[in-house]
């Protein structure tokens, strides 16, 4: 009996401690595991994620730096399983010991090449006229080549700039009529020579502003609109990176976390093309490269938190591009050009920017754009030098004066003193056609100048929650030293919301831009001309079909008119000053018109997303004569089509199909042969009254990511004018003008790159 | 990717598009042309008359009649942009129009050289109308335009700035025309075609690249000397530059056959002195 009673207590005693270890909740028979969740490749922790633990089913919760703690897991082997949507699942074997080592879980992200789908922002502007495209969308951007102001090219309402040219020509206006800056500063040039890629590296980008007709008071001195890039913040959780190798250049960069509160980010690029084209051109007679072309950049940036109020940031930016040939036998189009040719610009920058939270409706912000210019041109025994030095100022009060009432007030200014040595012929360009450099009068002098700047603006945005109106009155006051003028200018916004969905806005105002230095110069120019003036209006509707959900269209656009006036253009009147007969060089003479109409169509419907741009315009010019005749840079009809789709295994294939009307050009009829220079004159027909053929091209891009546990590996092959469709850029003709042939656009061109980042 | 498409690729990114250039060459002689428009005097006084001799060649006219007419006026601004024709313009003088006369001494075989029909122009004193001391010291540019006319209705057109200065009144020396004696190879003229590739220069007369006061825009004053500018006009064969400095030698390739209809192979050579002075030599091998 004693020993049946032993056995059964015995049994009983046997059963409970195997269900209860079995059950794992027997307290100090398992071990204890902690460890991190992270995203596979880019490191970053995963917050508030189940992870668990099989079979015997343990669950633990990260934290928000994604770290987890397991108590109790048995010895021995199990499996970690982590479910999250947009993740590959995670199922991996383990064993559980007494080693008390820290796990590194990294969950693989279903696609590591899908992006926002949101082309641009509009609604979320302060402008309404802005359009803003983010670095997840121009990185992948086919025949952008990663570039965040190539891309901008894509946009509506810009014209199709020539090959490899920098320029964005906005809405009917001249390339020259768009300013470019970085975080608000103006700079000299935003590409490097040939356009080939924007001065800062496209990864230190946060974001990029395209202003056009009717844009907001904020910026000024430009007639046709702005273009401006707004670099990011460093990232603060780790030290991380990249480094790129492609067929131009070759570059990296690096930030992390400096402090409790700062952050870093250092960049730099430097190109081989001109290496690789010497050695390539080495066995030809005439081009005898001794310097190839090259560029470099560099950007610096710090940023912290100096209170909880006060925000500091300081951005540094440098470029240096140099393009330098010798020509061993003159140029056929001009026999006169010969011997060494050399070209440098470089500029820098340094942005400190301070962000002062006053209180939850009230914010100021304070910046400085101190820097220097730099740019050398030789060319035989002409030259021109500029050595500039900028300090720009900007600084913004920002207020919630009444639930219905935000202000924006503030001031815009920009001081420069310049130096210029210059010895050059005067080089007339009537009609787009230039006269042979060894035609015009030489001319050399040092000149030194100051230029101020100053520009004050309002924005109000009065809006009640309860209307679906918002209205936008603005105005800005600009002063220009060297023309001696002040003025003031309205800008003016309307916007209805007919729903959540769907909304139509009104913008214009007046715009002023300064003559260039050269324009305002005694002896090159014309010291009495004055700022050149335009009036803009642009309507547009915006509806988003999606209505809330992710896939579907969101259509916009409308139409826009400028009026352009007071417009300096060059002039071959003898004038007399101050008794003696002199070329006049410059006039207020010209004047002008763009009337037009844009849409953008964006198309998300997964893996696919697409974009459809169109403008139909018309920009013409008046002659002192009052004739009209086509701008140089009129397109009628632009189209880009883009589209992509993402793929399994992380591939991503993109295209893009551009059609633009042919640019206006000037028929040239004969040519007068000079005999003190040994060229020949252009006689020119109407200006602009012919065209170029119509430009079409289509581009590819393949994007594949390799993705491993603490890095990833990019590649991509970009093809651009995969049809090899030769397009006609400009007219060649032969030394007397007798006869013509065209210079042709790229050929089919395939670029590749790899890319790591850590 | 074979190097034709990689360099044309290369050079495509640099910023150079691509063409296919079979656009005729500056320096080849065939088609109607104009070669120089040479003044006796590139510079002078109010009132003094010039004398220009244009050098024509029509190495293709095959002898066909060539006519000309010519005309003057004030400089209407051709270094700033103005066109440079004196239609329009209240000082123009018709010096042979609008009946176009005869060009003269361009002859059998090639057709090529100074044409002996010359024409006479008065430096007129409505040229420092407006013009200021320091510019009347540096010259103002008077225009003469030529327009040279064939049988079959081809025409050129070609202009020349006369400089008219005060240079001599204060004492300086107002430009002269520089000069070509001889073409050079190897220490020697050359005046017989070879097969082999050779070497030329130009040899200059005394005195061709001239030491000058230049004065300045501000009235400030500077010596200069000449640079010497050679353009290498040739019926046949090809040469390595268009153009060469001071007495720097040109590579000459003959011909592999010698032209036809008895023509000869013709090197002509332009001189000029970049302030409107030239002169041509002409060899006939």
């Amino acid at each position: 009996m004693r020993i049946d009673s032993f056995f059964k207590s015995s049994l009983l005693l046997a059963t409970f401690l195997a269900f209860f270890v079995a059950s794992g909740a027997w307290a100090g028979s398992g071990v204890t595991i902690t460890g991190i969740l992270l995203e596979r490749g880019t490191r970053a922790p995963l917050p508030s994620v189940n992870i668990y633990i099989l079979p015997e089913k343990i669950k633990a919760v990260t934290d928000q730096d994604g770290k987890f703690t397991v108590e109790n897991v048995p010895e021995g082997p199990f499996n970690w399983v982590v479910n999250l949507a947009g993740y590959e699942k995670l199922d991996k074997k383990d064993v559980a010991g007494a080693d008390g080592k820290p796990r590194q879980l990294y969950l693989e992200k279903s696609s590591y090449q899908v992006y926002e789908t949101t082309i641009y922002g509009k609604a979320k502007n302060r402008d309404d006229s802005a359009r803003t495209l983010r670095a997840s969308e121009f990185l992948t951007v086919p025949g952008a080549r990663g570039d965040p102001v190539k891309a901008v090219q894509n946009l509506p309402g810009v014209a199709r700039a020539n090959g490899f040219s920098s320029q964005v020509i906005i809405e009917g206006s001249a390339p020259q009529d768009t300013r470019y800056w970085i975080d608000g500063h103006e700079v000299p040039i935003i590409f490097h020579f040939g356009g080939l890629t924007s001065v800062l590296i496209p990864e230190s980008i946060d974001r990029v502003e395209y202003l056009a007709a009717g844009y907001g008071p904020e910026y000024g001195r430009a007639l046709g609109g702005q273009v401006g890039v707004w670099t990011r913040s460093p990232k603060k959780n780790r030290l991380q990176g990249f480094g790129f190798v492609d067929i131009f250049n070759s570059g990296g960069l690096l930030e992390g976390p400096v402090g409790e509160y700062g952050s870093f980010m250092v960049s730099a690029r430097q190109s081989y093309i001109g290496a690789v084209l010497r050695r390539a051109l080495k066995n030809n007679s005439s081009l005898n490269l001794t310097v190839a072309p090259q560029f470099s950049d560099t950007t610096m940036m710090y940023e912290t938190e100096l209170t909880p109020r006060d925000h500091f940031k300081v951005v540094g930016v440098g470029s240096r591009d140099q393009l330098e040939f010798l020509f061993t036998q003159p140029v056929k189009q001009d026999p006169s050009i010969r011997g060494n040719f050399d070209n440098i610009t470089a500029f820098y920058r340094l942005i400190p920017q301070l962000t002062h939270k006053h209180s939850e409706t009230t914010t100021s912000r304070y910046s400085l754009g101190f820097g220097r210019d730099w740019v050398r041109f030789d060319a035989g025994s002409d030259y021109f030098y500029l050595n500039e030095y900028v300090l720009s100022g900007r600084a913004e009060l920002e207020q919630q004066l009444t639930p219905f009432w935000k202000s924006y007030a503030g001031f815009d200014s920009r001081y420069t003193w310049s130096n210029v040595d210059l010895r050059i012929p005067s080089f007339n360009n009537a009609g787009g056609i230039g006269n042979p450099i060894s035609t015009g009068t030489l001319m050399a002098a040092h000149v030194y100048k100051r230029a101020d700047q100053l520009g004050l603006y309002l924005r109000n945005v009065l809006h009640d929650q309860e209307s679906r109106w918002t209205l936008l009155p603005g105005a800005r006051i600009d002063y220009y030293n060297d023309t001696n003028e002040l003025l003031p200018v309205p800008r003016l916004g309307l916007r209805y919301d007919v729903d959540e969905y769907f909304n139509v806005r009104l913008a214009g105002g007046m715009y002023t831009q300064r003559p260039s230095d050269q324009e305002t110069d005694s002896t090159f120019g014309n010291p009495d001309v004055k700022s050149s003036r335009a009036t803009h209006v642009a309507l547009s509707a915006e509806k988003d079909f999606r209505e809330g959900s992710s896939d579907g269209f969101v259509v916009s656009g409308g139409p826009f008119y400028k009026y352009l006036y007071n417009l300096v253009v060059p002039s071959s009147n003898l004038v007399v000053r101050n008794g003696a007969t002199v070329p006049l060089n410059f006039a207020n003479t010209g004047s002008g018109r763009v009337l037009g109409g844009e849409t953008l169509v964006k198309m998300n419907f997964k893996p696919w997303t697409g974009w459809l741009s169109y403008t139909l315009s018309r920009s013409t010019r008046t002659d002192q004569n009052g004739t009209d005749y086509l701008f140089r840079y009129d397109q009628t009809h632009v189209l880009t089509a883009i589209a992509s789709v993402d793929l399994p295994r992380n591939w991503k294939i993109s295209g893009r199909f551009r059609y633009s009307t042919g640019n206006p050009v000037t028929p040239v009829t004969s040519g007068t042969f000079d005999a003190d220079a040994d060229v020949y004159v252009a006689n020119r027909g109407p200006f602009y009254s012919d065209r170029l053929a119509a430009f079409y091209q289509l581009d590819l891009r393949f994007d594949k990511k390799w993705i491993y546990d603490k890095w990833i590996l990019s590649f991509y092959l970009d093809v651009q004018n995969v049809t090899n469709h030769q397009n006609p850029e400009l007219i060649r003709y032969a030394y007397d003008f007798q006869s013509k042939t065209t210079v042709n656009d790229l050929p089919i061109l395939p670029t590749f790159g790899i890319k790591g980042e850590f | 990717m074979n190097k034709t498409v990689f360099l044309s690729i290369l050079v495509a990114m640099s910023g150079v598009a691509c063409s296919k250039d079979n656009l005729p060459t500056y320096i080849q002689l065939g088609d109607l042309r104009v070669l120089a428009l040479i003044a006796d005097k590139p510079e002078a006084p109010v009132g003094t008359l010039v004398t220009i001799t244009p050098v024509v060649s029509d190495v293709n006219g095959g002898g066909r009649a060539l006519t000309f007419t010519a005309e003057a006026c004030n400089d209407p601004g051709v270094g700033v942009g103005a066109n440079p024709t004196c239609v329009g313009s209240d000082t123009r003088v018709v010096l042979v129009g609008p009946t176009a006369a005869a060009v003269t001494g361009i002859a059998a075989p090639d057709f090529t050289g100074a044409a002996t029909s010359t024409i006479a122009v008065t430096l007129p004193a409505s040229v420092f109308t407006n013009a200021s001391a320091i510019q009347q010291a540096i010259g103002v540019p008077y225009l003469f335009v030529y327009k040279l006319i064939a049988a079959d209705g081809a025409t050129v057109t070609a202009f020349k700035r006369v400089l008219v200065s005060v240079k001599p009144a204060l004492g300086a020396v107002a430009n002269q025309n520089p000069s070509i004696t001889a073409i050079m190879s190897g220490g020697s003229a050359y005046t017989m075609l070879g097969t082999d590739k050779v070497f030329l220069s130009p040899l200059f007369g005394a005195n061709s690249a001239e030491t000058f006061v230049a004065i300045q825009g501000d009235g400030s004053t500077v010596q200069q000397t000449e640079q010497l500018i050679t353009t290498w006009f040739i019926s046949d064969g090809s040469v390595d530059s268009f153009r060469t400095l001071s007495t720097d030698a040109v590579g000459f390739v003959p011909p592999t056959s010698p032209p036809p209809n008895g023509r000869h192979t013709v090197i002509l050579p332009v001189v000029r002195d970049g302030r409107g002075g030239e002169a041509f030599f002409k060899q006939a091998l």
